[in-house]
């Protein structure tokens, strides 16, 4: 009767074979299929607005990509311009600002904007740093200048 | 019932006639209140989730793929929902096999002496409550739907191996139940 101690798939289908044939019995099939009814909704009105809502989602879902893309070709283009003229800025200095080089390859630029944007914000550190030590300098010159012409 | 007919309905009802999908309702809802309540072994939540099954299949009409036979593909969705009704169950206590419940499986079947409704629940709920949700509808659409494996595989998306493995787990319980009543 069992294979491996256990009921096997056609004995225990057999053996079920009463319940299977026991139908629950469904009464107040009308009613019931009133109540249904009654809760379905207008499926026209409701598919327009489904729609309208799914084209609300792809139009503000393009916009903010657009919206990406543009402020992040803004940014690219902006620290490019920036680190350009920085470079012109650290060459007419005769201040070796050596280290505030960025090292980076085109390759680099495109793979990771943010790269060139980050070297360009250290390098505008640097050379505030840079011109507040110049105005000082020139500042302390000019006072002894001073002093020396008064004496 | 012919099977263009049921197709015509069909359409119409994916055109939003309610008429159509009446007659589909008509049709098709024994069927349905008798596999949930096969599953749920409770009349009042089998006719709340039978209802939600035709409202569900009324909104998704357009997802309805004519491959599949439209019974099918209701049957999924009422399992679907079947199976989260079953998730939201609390065991309360263990139940055992009766001898009322192995009479029911031993006597000769008489057309004529049906079962009531509760009965039936409390003799399937006594095979089925230790068994976990996803077992307890396997165990129900092969043992008491009498489904074969592609029907199976079709209606809840699983291989024919985790329908196997869960059969044969199922199989076990109800053994280890029975054991426990000849004891």
């Amino acid at each position: 009767m069992k294979k491996n101690g256990f009921y096997s798939d056609e004995e225990i289908f057999d053996s079920l074979s009463n319940i299977r044939l026991q139908i629950p019995d469904f009464s107040d099939e009308e009613q019931s299929e009133k109540e249904i009814l009654h809760r379905l909704p207008d499926l026209t009105n409701m598919r327009k607005r489904t729609n309208l809502q799914e084209w609300g989602k792809i139009t503000s879902n393009v916009a903010a990509v657009l919206l990406l893309c543009l402020l992040a070709f803004q940014q690219l283009n902006d620290s490019q311009n920036k680190s350009l003229n920085n470079k012109r800025n650290t060459e007419s200095t005769s201040f070796s600002i050596y280290n505030n080089k960025c090292n980076l390859t085109e390759v680099e630029i495109r793979q990771n904007p943010a790269k060139l944007y980050q070297c360009y914000l250290d390098n505008r550190i640097k050379q505030q740093t840079f011109r507040q030590l110049i105005e000082k300098q020139i500042s302390k010159i000019y006072l002894k200048n001073n002093e020396n012409e008064n004496n | 019932m012919d099977i263009n007919e049921i197709k015509n309905w069909v359409r119409q009802s994916k055109n939003g006639n309610k008429e159509a999908f009446s007659a589909l309702i008509r049709f098709y809802q024994p069927k349905i209140f008798s596999l949930v309540f096969r599953i749920l072994c409770n009349e009042d939540e089998a006719r709340d989730i039978m209802q939600d099954t035709f409202l569900k299949a009324w909104l998704q009409l357009n997802k309805y793929s004519p491959e599949f036979q439209f019974s099918t593909w209701l049957s999924r969705i009422a399992i679907n929902l079947s199976y989260d009704k079953l998730k939201c169950f609390q065991k309360k206590h263990t139940v055992k096999i009766t001898e009322t419940d192995l009479q029911v499986l031993s006597d000769p079947f008489d057309l004529e002496e049906q079962i009531d409704n509760r009965q039936l629940a409390e003799t399937i709920k006594n095979f089925t409550e230790e068994l976990s949700p996803k077992q307890r509808i396997l165990f129900t659409l092969r043992y008491l739907e009498g489904m074969d494996m592609d029907e199976i595989k079709q209606i809840t998306g699983l291989s024919a191996a985790k329908i196997k493995s869960n059969l044969y787990l199922a199989r076990q319980t109800i053994h280890n139940q029975l054991k426990q009543f000849e004891k």
